[in-house]
């Protein structure tokens, strides 16, 4: 395996007509560098270029040097590849080797997510594979973007394990919102404007809202998936708990009246909702498009969605909205929804891939819409089977 | 049993294949309509069992549309006989469209690129109509189950092109040097 060198002196990267830059580093195999910043910062772009991906997203970039040229790049994205050439997750690492693949079937648990058909994979059970397919080809430099959100304990141990394995040999670099320090990491920020400290746009009334679930029965491929009893009024919150591939957002879908089930559903009140997976959302359009359709065009709603998105860093209104960073995208799902008078809100991982900062704020105005008598639905990766829990779980759980 | 296991799916596409030959030769010059209906049912039917439910939906809406072009041509020139391409499309469709990515997989010894880009040719139909699958859930979630979910959908999924297109050029520019060169990793 060639040694590889990644050396920052004055980085900046270009696309679409912003900037990022990033603080002067040298990190070289075997070992890690973390990358961080917030939300929309540039992580994901930084990333992009180091994989060779600049071509094809129009980036352009300075100070960046990989020694030697020739190395070996891959990269894993923070929302799984849309498009997968193999049928299930198996036939995909069969397609770039065979070795290893023993060693990752002698985990039972992985052994069952890997034999499915990856259209049926839920999104934690694809960014597993994503990681295992890395882990397969064994890179000079391996590239991921925010590798741990969205995956339950087991599943985020794991994807440390396997990273940690990797780094061993190999450099592995790693974007992340969170402040991760491991002893021996190189670390490189990207540097951005500092917001401000206090958001406080008022959040209009909520609708009177009622949820009542009782003796759901969800049938979803061969998954059976069973809630027992659910009720909340004006005020208060559910999380929706389970491991990866449990049907947590299959029982958000069933709620929301998207898909079929078997049982009695109430759900009184407009409802929203905010999907993990945020590019569900035409990604034609531009912010303004969806900010409007969200609002159902309602000038004042319109107005405080634009304002908070502004203090919390989305600027631009004509941007296209493919072109937010994950967390941007689920901010501007959330925010306008929150305006919008929606009695009940269904937030799909809850405010997985949201930095810090942001959480924070977003937590507070979810604690403000609660009070107006909104009803909130979260799920999250966690606990070992599909349970229904009071409360929503605070910004730094 | 194992061989059985390996070798059924081949041997039944194998029989719908004759089945459809058979079809044509007997019927294709007396019967077109009958020849090329007999062809789109097996077809639709081997394709759901093999590829799943996206791919036979995304094969019958192209069936469609070629009908609706055969019959918008007929109406001005009168050609009847132009029904039996369906049945040589759907029997093209029977023969590629049906091959799995293991068997793919073992092509991957003989010749690299062209198995890759066959799999791709065949998989984008069945992204695209997952999206749209998806979309309308999400649809359906936020707007409620109003009609107009189903044409926002078909919007979304349309809208959603350019960007899939680059999502497909990354994942092809980050795979394809590693399966090109399966055996090197193979031996590292």
């Amino acid at each position: 395996m060639a040694r590889a060198v990644i050396k920052l002196n004055n980085a900046e990267i270009r696309v679409d007509g912003h900037v990022a830059r990033l603080s002067d580093t040298i990190a070289e195999s075997p070992g890690i560098l973390y990358v961080k910043g917030p939300n929309g910062s540039g992580k994901t772009i930084f990333l992009k270029t180091l994989a060779g991906l600049n071509d094809i997203n129009e980036i352009i970039s300075t100070g960046i040097i990989i020694e030697p040229r020739s190395t070996r790049r891959w990269y894993v994205p923070q929302d799984p590849w849309l498009i997968t050439l193999g049928d299930t997750g198996l036939d995909e690492l069969l397609l770039i080797a065979k070795r290893k693949i023993k060693r990752v079937l002698s985990n039972t648990r992985l052994d069952k997510i890997l034999r499915k058909r990856i259209a049926h994979m839920s999104y934690g059970e694809r960014k597993i594979l994503e990681i295992m397919k890395a882990y397969i080809v064994e890179p000079d430099i391996t590239c991921f973007d925010e590798p741990f959100s969205g995956l339950d304990k087991y599943y985020r141990e794991l994807a440390e394990q396997t990273i940690n394995d990797l780094a061993r040999k190999s450099l592995v670099v790693i974007a992340t919102n969170k402040d991760i320090n491991k002893p021996g990491a190189s670390e490189v920020k990207v540097l951005v404007k500092q917001l401000k400290d206090d958001i406080d746009p008022p959040i209009p009334l909520a609708g009177k809202g009622e949820v009542i679930v009782q003796n759901l029965s969800i049938r979803r491929g061969n998954k059976s998936i069973e809630i027992n009893g659910l009720k909340l009024k004006s005020g208060e919150t559910s999380t929706i708990i389970g491991p990866n591939g449990s049907g947590k957002t299959t029982t958000l879908l069933a709620i929301a009246g998207a898909i079929k089930y078997r049982g009695e559903i109430i759900l009184r009140g407009k409802t929203g909702f905010i999907p993990d997976d945020t590019l569900l959302v035409s990604p034609g359009v531009t912010l303004n498009d969806v900010i409007t359709n969200l609002c159902y065009a309602d000038r004042d709603c319109m107005d405080k969605s634009f304002f908070t998105l502004r203090e919390l860093g989305v600027w631009d209104r004509n941007r296209p909205y493919v072109a937010l960073s994950d967390g941007q995208r689920r901010l501007a799902l959330l925010i306008p929804q929150l305006f919008s008078g929606r009695a009940v809100l269904l937030i799909d991982s809850w405010l997985e891939g949201i930095d810090m900062y942001r959480r924070t704020v977003v937590y507070e105005l979810i604690k403000q819409y609660l009070e107006m008598g909104g009803i909130v639905i979260a799920t999250l990766p966690r606990g070992d089977r599909l349970d229904v829990v009071e409360g929503i779980p605070a910004p730094y759980d | 049993m194992t061989w059985l296991k390996a070798y059924l799916p081949l041997m039944i596409r194998a029989a719908a294949l004759i089945c459809g030959v058979l079809a044509l030769y007997l019927y294709g010059e007396r019967d077109p309509v009958l020849s090329s209906s007999i062809l789109i049912i097996i077809t639709s039917i081997v394709l759901l069992k093999v590829r799943g439910k996206g791919s036979s939906i995304s094969y019958i809406i192209s069936v469609a549309v070629i009908l609706g072009l055969t019959f918008f041509f007929m109406s001005m020139y009168g050609v009847y006989r132009n029904i039996t391409y369906i049945g040589y499309y759907s029997l093209f469709i029977l023969f590629f469209g049906t091959v799995t990515d293991r068997e793919l997989l073992y092509t991957l010894r003989y010749g690299r690129k062209y198995p890759v880009l066959i799999i791709l040719a065949l998989k984008i139909y069945g992204i695209i109509v997952e999206r749209y699958y998806r979309s309308l859930e999400m649809n359906k979630a936020l707007l409620g189950r109003r009609k107009t979910v189903f044409i926002k959908g078909i919007i979304g999924t349309l809208q959603s092109l350019p960007y899939l297109t680059f999502r497909i050029a990354e994942y092809l520019h980050v795979h394809l040097p590693y399966i090109m060169d399966r055996e090197a990793i193979q031996k590292k």
